[in-house]
Formats: C-alpha cells, structure tokens, sequence
C-alpha cells in the first residue's frame, strides 16, 4: 500500500490525526483539516493499479463513542452522520489522489469490515479515568462501591437497561434487609421501617466502562468514625460474600440475618445468574478498617444459590392450630380455617396428594389444621407475601 | 541519514549489542530502535498466494519519493506473533481481505523486531541482503 493523502481538494489541507489501525502502514486513521474537520478513513483497496480509501465525516462526539469501544467501526462507516461519503484513491499510474463524493446507499458492502464486532479497544483517554476507590470513599465520606458487571456478548459502556435495574434493585434490597437486621429490628414480614431504608439508601453517582461499571455512594454521610447504618449493612454483606458457597459458613450466616436477608440475598444472586452477568464489587469505605473486594463469575454464583437453597429453610415454618373449618374445596384444593385465638382466617391450598377427593370433612366443625407456611419476600418496600399448605386436618 | 555501518553495529549498545547486523542503507539514523530485540519465533504476515519478494518491501520501498512522518516505521514490516490477530486483520480491512496468512520462523539473522501498533502487532526491521520470504509458507 502506499499511503496518501489528497492535496487541494474541497477537503482542504489534511493530516494524519490519529492512527488506531496499523498493518503496512495506517489502515484504520481520522484526519482533520485546518478547520478541524475530522474524518474517519478505512483503507478499502490495495492493487497494482490503486489504492483506496473511504473517508466519512464524523463529530468528536461520535468518534469519542468509536474511540471508547461503544461503537463498532463497521456502524460508523455504514451509518455515517452525513449522507455522504467520500471514496478516495490513488491511481498508482499518475500518482494521482481522486476525491470522489458518493451517496451513504450506494457504499459498497465489500468496502465495510467483514467483522461485526470490530471495537477498538477502549483506550484510556477516550474512558474517564478513576480514581482509587479508597480515596474517593474518604473524600465523600460516604460508603462508596463499584460494581464492574460483565455482561456477556455487549460492548463495554453498555448493558441492558432491563438487567442492570433488576440487579441493582436487588443489591439495594438486600442492602435495606441487611440494615434492618444488622440494627437489631429484623421482622420477618411487613414493611422495612422507612428510617431504615433511608439510612441504607444507596445511590448510582457514576458509570464506567468495565464492561459495564457502576459506583453507588450512601445517600448518608458517615459519623465522625466512618460509621453508618450503610456501613454496618454493607460490613454484614461482605461477610455473606466472604463466606462464599460455603454451607457451613453461609447457613449460619444467614440463620443469623433472618429470612428476609436470606430471602434478599438469593434474590440479588438469582438476578445476577439471570443477567448471565458475572460481578466485581469494590467496597470502600470512611470507616478506616471495612472495605473489601469481590470477583464472582457465574459459576460461583451457581454455587452460592445452590448453598442458599439447601440453607434457606428458615422462611417456611409449619404449625398446628385449633379451629373452626369454614371451607374446603378437594376439587379446586383449597381452604378456609378460623383461627380463633387470634380472631383471623387463614387460607391457602390444600398439601398434593394430601386430600383424596372422596374424603369428607365437615363444615364448621372444630379441626386440628397442621400447616405449613411459607414467607416470601419481594418489592422494593420489603413486603411479604405468605403462602399456606395444609398438610393435615384431624377433627379436634 | 543511511544506514549505520557495521563497525558502529559492533559496538552500539542494546540487545543485539555484539552482534553484527547489515542494515539496508535507507534505514534513518537511530534505525531499528535500539530497545528492538532481536526476531525470534513464530511470526505471520499477510501476502500473496506465495510469498515473495515484493511481498516484504517495506513502506519506504514501495514509495521512496515519500515525506513519511516516521521514516523508521514505514521502513519495517508488520507482522503478527499471533495467527487470530492475523487472521482478524484480514478480515477487519477490505484491502487486505484477498491476503493470504503466511507463517514463519524467524531468528536474529533475519533482523530485529519490536510491538508497535496493537495486540501481537510487531514491527520487523530485516537485514541486509536477507530473503525473508524464503521462511515464510502459507497457512490460511
């Protein structure tokens, strides 16, 4: 190949601004002019007879999106800002560079890269820096992480808008849960208090290409040690996710948070398998000696649901209670019984295969209901939602 | 400018200090880059349906008359350590899409060689009255 630019054309005094492509010379290259025009160049034709080119105008914004690996190289030349294109080339005979001006439709396929996911690779000044994280939790004063997760398949700087809200819904649940129960006040059910979710608040302040980073910060400022509801909450998760997949110490662990924990925990974990997202997390923190770092790829994240699944029996109990029958369906398979120590109606299905259909029971007479009941947390707010099995009815 | 004599190749210091290397005359001054060790290994170049000479003339071969804004650079030649990044230029750049890979094994007779550029992308600056193209056989 042999490298030229074109001279005295509508184009105007062109140079070599940036080569990110280099094969025999520059394959890949922006040029600008001396009005700062910039104009990303592919190298399209090589012969003895010629060498081509094909140059497209494209903003520094847009360039900033190819330089940062958000955009692929074969988008910005076949869909260009402008409708036009230019084809340039060296007649090898004349040694002649020709400026022709076409239309954006008429580009010819061949003259496109072959591979679909030609990303350059991120280069540092095209991606803001960060700074280390330790630092910036200090200087906030607040509880500050990152989450680097890696999406497979998707260019850095992007994720699935679906995903990342459901994973980082499901971190700040656990986070309030872990709150809850670390400050003594864990309940099994009914709505986290709202001081307690505003203490555990955690916000998004950035994003950063890693493949996909976000840095959440406390809402709150920390006390005059670093301490914070935040911080305690966050001390408790990172000991969940030192103990790894590791029943022993996981199940005790989450014996100790509550159900709600384990229920919020298996959640975040699930949503992240879900995402087939693999995880780092980055922990700082003002409290001088919490911090930690986490790397969890999808098979460890298969592991620890596993773990919590065989440990998290903890939300389901099973009682006996002395009562009244207000209804029972073996066809439909559900129930009705009155509490009447506690004045309240329970309801829920019947135990499969528990009730044969020609079985008889008597309406309003007095039971012993044995039941099994199973506490499942879900919402933003921390509601439960209960689910009742009756696994036996003796008459009383 | 030109190339350094083999009396000044003797003695000059870096990693093929000691040994001789015949530069082709038009390498600049300062020409490989004294950091280059010397070409070692599996390399793989893109070429023609054989490899010939004409497929290892350098930038600065194929157009002497040329201001080039880095004279040393346009006076090597690329090559890859690794056949995927071979084989993902090819297919990246249409003009190099009809190229053949050709592998070969290179040592410090045949010249020195540098990572310039991305990935396993190398820079190999070759001997004097070297036939570089004698090593090299077609792969994909």
């Amino acid at each position: 190949m042999t490298f030229a630019l074109p001279e005295g054309s509508v184009l105007g005094r062109l140079r070599l601004n940036e080569v990110y492509e280099f094969y025999d010379g520059p394959r890949l290259f922006t040029l600008i002019n001396e009005v700062g025009n910039l104009y990303l160049a592919l190298s399209v034709i090589e012969s003895p007879e010629r060498d081509a080119w094909i140059y497209v105008p494209i903003s520094p914004e847009r360039l900033r999106t190819v330089e940062a690996g958000t955009m692929d190289v074969r988008t910005a030349f076949a869909s260009p800002e402008t409708e036009r294109f230019l084809y340039v080339w060296l007649d090898r005979g004349s040694s002649r560079v020709n400026v022709e001006d076409r239309e954006v439709a008429s580009i010819d396929p061949a003259f496109l890269p072959d591979d679909e996911t030609f990303f350059l690779d991120p280069r540092p000044e095209a991606i803001d820096a960060l700074a280390p994280i330790i630092d910036v939790a200090v200087q906030r004063h607040r509880e500050t992480l990152r989450l680097e997760l890696r999406f497979p398949g998707l260019p850095p700087k992007e994720a699935p808008s679906r995903s990342l809200g459901f994973v980082l819904s499901s971190f700040q649940e656990l986070t309030a849960a872990l709150a809850q129960s670390v400050r003594g006040q864990a309940t099994a059910r009914g709505r986290i208090p709202p001081e307690i979710l505003a203490a555990s608040e955690m916000r998004v302040v950035e994003t950063f290409a890693a493949s996909f980073g976000v840095e959440l910060a406390a809402a709150n400022i920390g006390d005059l040690f670093g301490g914070s509801v935040a911080s305690d909450a966050l001390d408790a998760m990172s000991g969940l996710l030192q103990a790894g997949s590791g029943a022993d110490d996981l199940g005790p662990l989450l014996a100790d948070l509550k159900p709600r924990v384990a229920s919020k925990y298996r959640m975040f974990i699930e949503t992240l398998i879900e995402s087939a997202a693999g995880i780092s997390i980055d922990w700082a923190s003002p409290h001088a000696d919490r911090g930690a770092s986490y790397n969890l790829s999808q098979d460890a994240l298969r592991q620890i649901a596993a773990t919590i699944a065989m440990v998290d029996s903890s939300s389901t109990s099973t009682y006996t209670i002395r009562g009244t029958l207000i209804g029972l369906n073996a066809r439909t398979r559900s129930f009705e019984f009155e509490d009447p120590v506690n004045s309240q109606r329970v309801s829920g299905r019947l135990e499969q295969g528990g009730f044969p259909e020609d079985q008889e029971f008597v309406i309003n007479a007095t039971y012993s209901a044995t039941i099994r009941e199973t506490i499942e947390v879900s919402g933003l707010t921390g509601d439960e939602s209960v689910s009742r099995v009756l696994v036996s009815l003796e008459r009383a | 400018m030109g190339g350094s004599s083999i009396a000044e190749l003797a003695v000059r210091p870096g990693p093929y200090c000691g040994r001789i290397m015949a530069w082709p005359d038009h390498l600049p001054d300062g020409c490989p880059p004294e950091d280059a060790p010397a070409a070692d290994g599996q390399v793989f170049r893109l070429v023609g349906e054989v490899p010939t000479a004409d497929d290892f003339r350098s930038h600065f071969e194929r157009d002497p008359d040329r201001r080039w804004s880095d004279l040393c650079l346009a006076c090597g030649l690329s090559v890859h350590a690794d056949v995927a990044d071979a084989e993902r230029t090819r297919q990246r750049f249409p003009a190099l899409r009809s190229r053949a890979i050709a592998q070969g094994s290179l040592d410090a007779s045949l010249g020195v060689m540098k990572p310039t550029g991305t990935r396993s992308h190398r820079t190999w600056w070759v001997t004097e009255d070297s036939e570089p193209w004698l090593v090299f056989e077609v792969t994909a």
